[in-house]
Formats: structure tokens, C-alpha cells, sequence
């Protein structure tokens, strides 16, 4: 006997169907706002572009004279040296604090509850305004900090334009503004960690050290790990800061790869360049997206 | 004995530690804030007590920097209602769908969400320079696209991923679609997850600055953009920037405030789960 | 005629496969309980069913219409799922009444066939309610009440009653009991319980490792187990399974004999295994150890208030009795009789119940 809503296909893969579609405009998006512009990156980077001469759009002649000219360039070497020191500094201390202001918090006081949101706020600024913040901060004339220091009898110069200082000023400032995220993921990762290993822990006379050494670390360790990776990243994004605070400088002490690629691009018009190392980028970014991925899939089934 | 007080607050001593880190942590915040009230004559007075004014807002009324602000909401809004109506039943797709490839599509829209803002902004500045969406709200909107689809994708999965599948199972049997199930049993019951899903997408297309930078100059130029101008005058406009920064920044606090249960669950959900 | 029939039908989850070959059919009007350990497929197979999960090979038909692939929707069945999937943000009304909006009954008729199921269930005071306000047997209520209110061809239940706490269980599954008779729908369970089977089937499917074992009314099975899975699996405490010879018209261990006409047309020298309940062993009194069948050692003494269990080596092998009360310790030996018309014979080999003897008699040992 036909009925007439038989189909020769069961439920479950007409689902698979049916959700497809939900899919469909989305990848289409995401299709010709990344990959499709992604590809056009690559070609550009084969190419000498200079929006001002049409003509060397398409001029693929020396493919790779991009690629080659980036081993014989000390300003790009610089923005990588510039680019390690100033990821290291982030991950290590926005872990730090992260962590630390998460065991601070971790306990269910009133307070706690309350602070747990009220140190958020850095976060959620507009990066553009963290930046007038802290380079007002750091203005000698205007600053709190600096009267401060000098009340005290410790008084200092401006510690944006010194060279030795400029970096660690703006990674202060980096800290301040993307701790919490660090915070969160620490705080999210204590609430899993079982209390049945702690109390064990207590019972054998560990101390609060200890307990943390211990029980709690082994237990977020997976968490910190994936949360560096993901502040390793977002400091190869660095700009809204650099750009406010230093604008590179003084001289190229702050000019990190997504800077140099900028300023290569929209001031010297080297779109060309600009476009190769970009790409290097991407595959740099490409890798650590990967290493997330397989870390957050071990230990939840969950993609990233 | 220990007095009352004591055994009422029995953890004073980290209590009284978290509120004074606190107060450490949110004094930028403040601080920029208490400067834009400030005249010009006092900025660079250190006394603590001031007459505040408002001379520093009239003055960014008078100026373009309305123009910028009303960019902003417009572009930052348009991008994520955009974003929510395509990414939420795209993550509803992933999240159900057992066919092959699901997971390559997840790790793409990492990708995508991880890539430097840079990468995408050299090809589709040409682009743009071809269609003419150059300084126009419809160009920011669709650059913003790049980075807001796949963070709605990313982080509505697992609040997807967390709704039992039997009440979907259920609702096929009563008689829904799949797309019907989605709509009348699944969607609202992840209501925070969208609400914070929003928030955040709205977050982060508000606080732009980088492609705004590149892509505007005048007609569509956003509040932050905005305030980079007044870097550009001799003796710069602290009064002018504080107060501009306190309106970029109030909206998002406020925001943050009201969602602010679902914004720590939701930035968690995202963060970890993911 | 069937309501429910099942033709072959297999189910692979890439290399596992969760059904095998299951030829079932299901009475109208009954209530029919899938019963086996876990994992031996009774949910994937009720989820066959339901046309939740895509069938590998072979037919479903429900009502004489074959539905193997289509919408769980147009299946015309209802569903009561293991954690009860209850609509949270919907009322218990809006719960009860959603399958018949859906398929756009009038709202007059979704009102009061809602109100006759929640009057059914007890369920009139609590319409208004969400979900969670609810307790684990209201909830039960509800999603049975989503079934009642559908008027669907078949019920689904899988494991309705394992989210309940002990005292509850009972109760409901005398519920179910009476809503069955009630309503006279066919209704298909799925459980693990034995107790819950035997109380409310009409007919017991017994699966292992996605294979049918023996389909029977619970009396049937329990009496006549169809192998000696079947029969270790159903009736507590377990049913002994000893191995004994056949030797000259008895059935022979080393220092046990069982007499009985029964077993005189047994084949000479082939081992079977031979099924007893605890209950069915008798234990003699001294004077009459004549006619034991043998000694049971006793190692453990279970005092269970109306009845002893009495468990111990018995000949090298284990044996457990079931007596009345009695006052037997540890250490004890007692003369025990193991009945001829009591005993349960399986093939070594195959595990398959040996009907009648005499049928053992064509094939040669071996
Ligand atoms: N979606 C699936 N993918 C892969 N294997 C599955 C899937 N669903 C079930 N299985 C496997 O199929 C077999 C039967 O599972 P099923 O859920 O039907 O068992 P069950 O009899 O209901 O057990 P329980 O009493 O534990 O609920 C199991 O081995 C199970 O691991
Ligand atoms: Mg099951």
C-alpha cells in the first residue's frame, strides 16, 4: 500500500537534509567573506600591487620576490622579535593574574559574586577607550600614577616614548584590559574540579598550596592551556592599543607584524608585501586554531 | 570567642583583599570617566574635588561626533541582527547534524574567528573600491559580517549542543518539521544563550576599530574612529576624548550590566565548550 | 490481527549492530514489553518504530501499512520518553495539547480531550504549571497524558519508570497497569526490570545482543523458556542450570541421580543442561533421604522473612533452594530431591529447550 507522504528515504537523513539548508547561507557568507577574500590574499601576495599603477594587479612575473624579500628585511625581522616578546609577556601574565584573581574570586562570598562581574568591565571597553584610558595614565602631566610616584618620592618619566619601556607599558595596559578572559576561563574550569579529591587532599593535612599544586592545577591545567592559545592569538591581532598609545614607535620598538603589515599596506601603499606576510600570518593562526581544536576535542568532544 | 562580625563574615580577610583589587582594577575606568566632567582649567589640577561640567559633552554635540555615534549603532546593530538570522540555525544545523564535514565547518569558523582582522581587510578594500561601498554603513556592515557570523556560529553551538535531543524527538513525533522544532521548542529554550549571543556579537561590532579605521573616512566614520580625531589638534582635547570614550563605552557597560548573568555564563559556554 | 509488525529487520550503527534479523508481531489491543539487559537493543529497537532511527534492512508495518521510512509523524504513534521530554517552556497544558495543535485539531476539541486525558491522569489542578514545578510521577502523568490526548495507533514507552524512586515505581506501574485496561491501546515497553514485564505484559520479547530470544505471555516464559538464556534470565532467585548425563533413563552426575519416566527416552550418554527453579528442589526430611537425589552442602543461609535461600555445592556444582522458613545454618547438609516433571532440558550445544524427549532419540549424540 503507497501512502501518499511515503518517501524512499528515512526520517533521519531527510533531516540531515532539511538542516543543510539551515547551513547553506551561512557558508555561502562565510564562503565569500573569508575564503573568497582569503584566496584573493594569496593571489595579491604572488603580485607587486600598488593600487596607484593598475597594472600590476595581475603581474604575476615574480610570484614569490614577496615571499623571498621578507628573509632579506630587518624591519620585518624586528616586528617578529617584537611580536614574540610581546605575546609571551600576554600569555604569561594574563594567565597570571587571570588564574590568580579566579582563586581570589573562586569562593561564594556576597563581595566575590559581586566582583566577579565588576572585573569584567575592562574586557567588555571598547579597545579604542582602554587606549585614550592608559595613555592618559601614562601622560606625566595629567596622570594619577605618575603624581602618585611622585608624592612618594619615586618619580618617573614617560614611559611611552622611552624605548626600553614603550613594549611593557603597552603589554600593562593589554593585561588590564584582557585578564578577565583568563579570569573566566580559570573561574569556569575551578567550579568543574571536583570537591571529593580536595577534601581527600585536606584530610591527608595538604596545605592550602599544596591543595592547589596538587588537586586544583592538574584539574585546570587542560583549561589554562587552551585559554594561552587563545590569548596567544588575539596578541597576534594587536592594533587598537599600538595604535593609540605608541603608533608603532619610538622608532620600531613596538611595531609588531600586524602593525608592520598596516603600515606596509595603507602608509607605503606596498600591498604586494603587505599581502605575503599577511598570509604567513593566517598560516600562523591557521596552526594554532588546529592545536585548539584538537585540545578542546580530547578533553570535551566539543569544537572549539 | 570570635566577636559577631566575625562569624557573620567569616571570610572577611579575602572579602576585604577582593574589594580593594576591586577598586584597583576599575580606577582607569573611573578615572576617565571623572575627567570628562572636568573643565579644561582642571584637568591638569590634581585635587580630587572638582566642579563638574558638561562643557566637553556640549562641545562633541556641536562637533560630528553625533554623526559617528549613530554610524556606530546603526552599523553595530545591522551587523548583528544580520549575523543572528543567518548564524543561529546555522549552529542549530551543526549542532544536530550527524553528516560528514560538520566538524571541518567547525574548525573553519575558528579559524575565521582567530584570522587577524588584516588578512581580510587587504582583499575586500579592493573589492570595496570596485562596488563603491567605501565610507558607507553597508560596507562596515558586511565587513563586520566576517567576524560576528562566526562568533554566533561558534558560540550558540553548545547552547544547542546542551538541549536534550529527546524534546526534539518528541516534537517530530507530535507532528513539527525540523525546522518547525527549531523554532517553536528549541530556540526558546535557549533563550540566554541568545541574548548573550547578541549582546556579545553587538560588542563586538561596537567596539571596532581597526576596519572602521580603514574603511571609512567621513560619511560613515564610527564613534571610535572619531575619537582618534581629536588626537590630531595641538594640545590634545582630554576633556573632548574622556567624554567621547565614556559615551563609546556606555553602551557596552550598560549592556554587560543588564545581560550580565548570561554574559558570564555565555562567555564561558563560549570560551570553553565552545 | 497485528498492529505492529517487524519483518527482518536490522540496525547497524557502522560496525555495531544493534538489531539482528528481528521478526516480531505485536497483538492490537496488547500490552507487549521488550525485555533484555543493557545494551541488547530495545531502545533502538522501539526507536525503529517510532521512525526516530533510519531502519538498515528489512520492514516495519504499522496497521497493515507499511511504514519503514516514514516521518515518525505520519506513524501514527505516541511516545513516552525515558526522561519524560516535556516541553519546559510550555505548560502542562500547552504540554498535553501541543501534538493536537500541530496538526491543527480545533482548539475546542484540543480543550476537552485535554481536560478528559488530565482528568484520566489526575492531572486537572496541575494544567497551569510549568515542567519544573512538577514532581518526578506528575511528570510521568504528563507524558503519558501527551500520549492519551494523541488517541495514537500504538504507545511507545522506553523505561518509563526508571527516573522514579522505588516506592513510586511500584505505584505507577499499577497505573499503567490500569490505564492499559482502560484504554485498551497497544502499547509497546521497553524495560530491563523483570518484575515490571511479568506484572503488566500481555507479552514478553526477550532480546540479547539484538536478537529476539523467545516471544511468550510472561506465564509461558517463565514456565517454558525457550533456552537457557531465557531461563537464567527470567524468574529470581535465578533458575539452577546443572550439567547431568543421561544414563540408562536417569539423569547422572558424579554422586546425584534423577529418576522419572520423563526422561526414559533420553539418548544414552549425552549431556544436557538441566534447568530447575530454587523453589521446585525439594528438601527431605532425614527419614526419607532414601530418595534423594543428592546432598547439598549448605554455604550460605539467606533469611527472607516467608521463604530461606539456601545456596551450596551440590555434587561440584552450585545449587540454589528456596524453602520455607526453616533453620538450616551454614555447614548443614541436607538431602535434597530435584523433581523429574520439574526439570527444564536444553541441548549443551545450542542452549535450545528440548520439547520431549523422545525427540532426542532421531538425532545422535554429539
Ligand atoms: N547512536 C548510536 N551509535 C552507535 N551505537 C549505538 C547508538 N545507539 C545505540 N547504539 C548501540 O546499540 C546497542 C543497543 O543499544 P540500545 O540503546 O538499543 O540498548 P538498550 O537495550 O536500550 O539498553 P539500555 O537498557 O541500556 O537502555 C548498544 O550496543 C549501543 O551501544
Ligand atoms: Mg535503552
Amino acid at each position: 500500500m503507497v501512502y501518499p507522504g511515503a518517501v524512499a528515504q528515512p526520517w533521519t537523513e531527510r533531516r540531515d537534509r532539511e538542516l543543510v539548508w539551515g547551513l547553506v547561507p551561512a557558508l555561502i557568507m562565510l564562503a565569500s567573506l573569508t575564503a573568497g577574500p582569503i584566496a584573493y590574499l594569496w593571489l595579491t601576495s604572488l603580485t607587486p600591487l600598488n593600487l596607484a599603477q593598475p597594472a600590476t594587479q595581475w603581474n604575476f612575473d615574480q610570484p614569490l620576490a614577496n615571499y623571498a624579500s621578507m628573509f632579506g628585511d630587518p624591519r620585518f625581522a624586528n616586528s617578529v622579535v617584537v611580536q614574540v616578546k610581546l605575546s609571551i609577556a600576554s600569555v604569561v601574565l594574563q594567565l597570571l593574574c587571570g588564574l590568580g584573581v579566579a582563586l581570589l574570586l573562586h569562593p561564594n562570598t556576597k563581595i566575590r559574586t559581586v566582583a566577579r562581574s565588576g572585573m569584567l568591565v575592562p574586557m567588555v571597553l571598547p579597545p579604542i577607550v582602554v587606549g585614550i584610558t592608559w595613555l592618559a595614565l601614562f601622560t606625566v602631566d595629567i596622570s594619577p600614577i605618575h603624581r602618585l610616584f611622585a608624592w612618594i618620592g619615586l618619580p618617573f618619566g614617560p614611559l611611552l616614548t622611552n624605548p626600553s619601556t614603550a613594549l611593557w607599558a603597552v603589554v600593562f595596559a593589554g593585561t588590564w584590559q584582557h585578564f578577565p578572559f583568563a579570569m573566566l576561563m580559570s573561574l569556569a574550569a575551578l567550579q568543574m574540579v571536583p570537591e571529593g579529591p580536595i577534601e581527600a587532599a585536606r584530610i591527608d593535612g595538604a596545605s592550602r598550596f599544596q591543595v592547589f599544586w596538587h588537586v586544583r592545577l592538574p584539574f585546570i591545567a587542560p583549561t589554562l592551556v587552551v585559554a594561552g592559545l587563545f590569548i596567544l592569538i588575539d596578541s597576534v591581532k594587536a592594533f587598537p592599543l599600538l595604535y593609540i598609545m605608541t603608533d608603532g614607535g619610538p622608532g620600531e620598538v613596538t611595531e609588531v607584524t600586524n602593525y608592520y603589515v598596516y603600515r606596509q599596506v595603507f602608509t607605503f601603499s606596498l600591498w604586494g608585501y603587505g599581502s605575503a606576510i599577511a598570509v604567513l600570518m593566517m598560516i600562523a593562526v591557521f596552526l594554532l586554531s588546529y592545536l585548539i581544536d584538537r585540545i578542546t576535542r580530547r578533553n570535551d568532544g566539543a569544537w572549539a | 570567642m570570635k566577636p559577631a562580625w566575625e562569624t557573620r563574615f567569616p571570610n572577611w580577610r579575602g572579602d576585604l583583599f577582593t574589594l580593594a583589587l576591586l577598586v584597583i582594577v576599575l580606577f582607569p575606568f573611573v578615572w576617565i570617566i571623572q575627567l570628562s566632567f572636568r573643565a579644561k582649567a582642571d584637568i591638569f589640577d590634581s585635587a580630587i574635588l572638582f566642579a563638574p561640567t558638561l562643557e566637553n559633552y556640549r562641545a562633541l554635540w556641536q562637533g560630528n561626533f553625533a554623526l559617528s555615534f549613530v554610524n556606530s549603532i546603526i552599523s553595530a546593530t545591522s551587523a548583528t541582527a544580520l549575523a543572528m538570522i543567518v548564524g543561529v540555525p546555522a549552529a542549530f544545523a551543526l549542532s544536530r547534524a550527524s553528516f560528514r564535514g560538520a566538524h571541518r565547518i567547525g574548525l573553519w569558523i575558528l579559524v575565521t574567528r582567530m584570522a587577524p582582522p588584516v588578512a581580510f581587510t587587504i582583499p575586500l578594500f579592493i573589492v570595496f573600491r570596485y562596488l563603491e561601498l567605501h565610507d558607507t554603513r553597508t560596507g562596515l556592515v558586511i565587513i563586520y559580517l566576517t567576524f560576528s557570523l562566526a562568533f554566533v556560529i561558534w558560540m550558540m553551538k553548545p547552547f544547542f549542543d546542551a538541549v536534550p535531543r529527546e524534546l526534539e524527538e518528541a516534537a517530530a513525533i507530535d507532528g513539527c518539521g525540523t525546522w518547525k522544532t527549531f523554532l517553536t521548542i528549541t530556540l526558546p529554550l535557549t533563550g540566554p544563550g541568545l541574548a548573550a549571543t547578541a549582546v556579545l556579537c553587538f560588542i563586538g561590532a561596537w567596539n571596532d576599530f581597526f576596519f572602521a579605521l580603514i574603511l571609512t573616512r567621513t560619511h560613515a566614520s564610527t564613534a571610535p574612529v572619531a575619537i582618534v580625531g581629536f588626537m590630531q589638534y595641538v594640545g590634545w582635547e582630554w576633556g573632548r576624548m574622556a567624554a567621547a570614550g565614556t559615551l563609546v563605552m556606555m553602551p557596552v557597560v550598560l549592556f554587560s550590566i543588564v545581560v550580565r548573568k548570561y554574559l558570564v555564563h555565555g562567555l564561558a559556554a563560549g570560551s570553553i565548550k565552545g | 490481527m497485528s498492529v505492529v509488525r517487524l519483518e527482518g529487520v536490522w540496525k547497524r550503527f557502522g560496525n555495531v549492530v544493534a538489531v539482528r534479523e528481528v521478526d516480531l508481531q505485536l497483538p492490537r489491543g496488547g500490552l507487549t514489553v521488550l525485555l533484555g539487559p543493557s545494551g541488547c537493543g530495545k531502545t533502538t529497537t522501539l526507536r525503529m518504530i517510532a521512525g526516530l532511527e533510519s531502519v538498515s534492512e528489512g520492514r516495519i508495518l504499522i496497521a497493515d501499512r507499511e511504514v519503514t521510512h516514514l516521518d515518525p509523524k505520519d506513524r501514527n504513534i505516541a511516545m513516552v520518553f525515558q526522561n519524560y521530554a516535556l516541553y519546559p517552556h510550555k505548560s502542562v497544558r500547552e504540554n498535553l495539547g501541543f501534538g493536537l495543535k500541530i496538526r491543527g485539531v480545533p482548539a475546542a476539541e484540543i480543550e476537552s480531550r485535554v481536560a478528559s486525558a488530565s482528568r484520566l491522569l489526575g492531572l486537572s489542578e496541575l494544567l497551569e504549571r510549568r515542567p519544573k514545578q512538577l514532581s518526578g510521577g506528575q511528570m510521568q502523568r504528563v507524558a503519558l497524558g501527551r500520549a492519551i490526548v494523541r488517541d495514537a495507533e500504538v504507545f511507545l514507552l522506553d523505561e518509563p519508570l526508571s527516573n522514579l524512586d522505588a516506592k513510586l515505581r511500584v505505584q505507577m506501574r499499577e497505573e499503567i497497569y490500569k490505564l492499559h485496561r482502560r484504554i485498551s491501546k497497544s502499547m509497546i515497553y521497553v524495560t530491563h526490570d523483570q518484575v515490571e514485564a511479568m506484572t503488566l505484559a500481555d507479552q514478553i520479547v526477550i532480546m540479547r545482543d539484538g536478537r529476539v530470544q523467545q516471544v511468550g505471555s510472561p506465564l509461558e516464559i517463565f514456565d517454558r523458556p525457550a533456552n537457557v538464556y531465557v531461563a537464567g534470565f527470567i524468574g529470581s532467585p535465578e533458575m539452577n542450570l546443572l550439567d547431568l548425563r543421561a544414563t540408562g533413563g536417569t539423569l547422572k552426575s558424579r554422586a546425584c541421580t534423577v529418576q522419572g519416566e520423563r526422561l526414559r527416552g533420553l539418548v544414552e550418554g549425552t549431556t544436557l543442561k538441566v534447568g530447575i527453579r530454587p523453589d521446585h528442589v525439594e528438601v527431605l526430611a532425614d527419614s526419607a533421604s532414601a530418595s534423594a537425589t543428592g546432598w547439598l552442602d549448605v554455604e550460605v543461609v539467606e533469611h527472607l522473612g516467608t521463604t530461606t535461600l539456601l545456596v551450596g555445592p551440590f555434587d561440584d556444582q552450585r545449587l540454589r533452594v528456596l524453602t520455607g522458613r526453616a533453620s538450616v545454618r551454614p555447614g548443614d547438609r541436607l538431602p535434597v530431591r530435584l523433581p523429574a516433571d520439574r526439570l527444564h532440558l536444553f541441548d549443551s550445544g545450542t542452549g535450545l529447550r528440548i520439547e520431549e524427549p523422545s525427540s532426542l532419540k532421531k538425532r545422535s549424540p554429539g
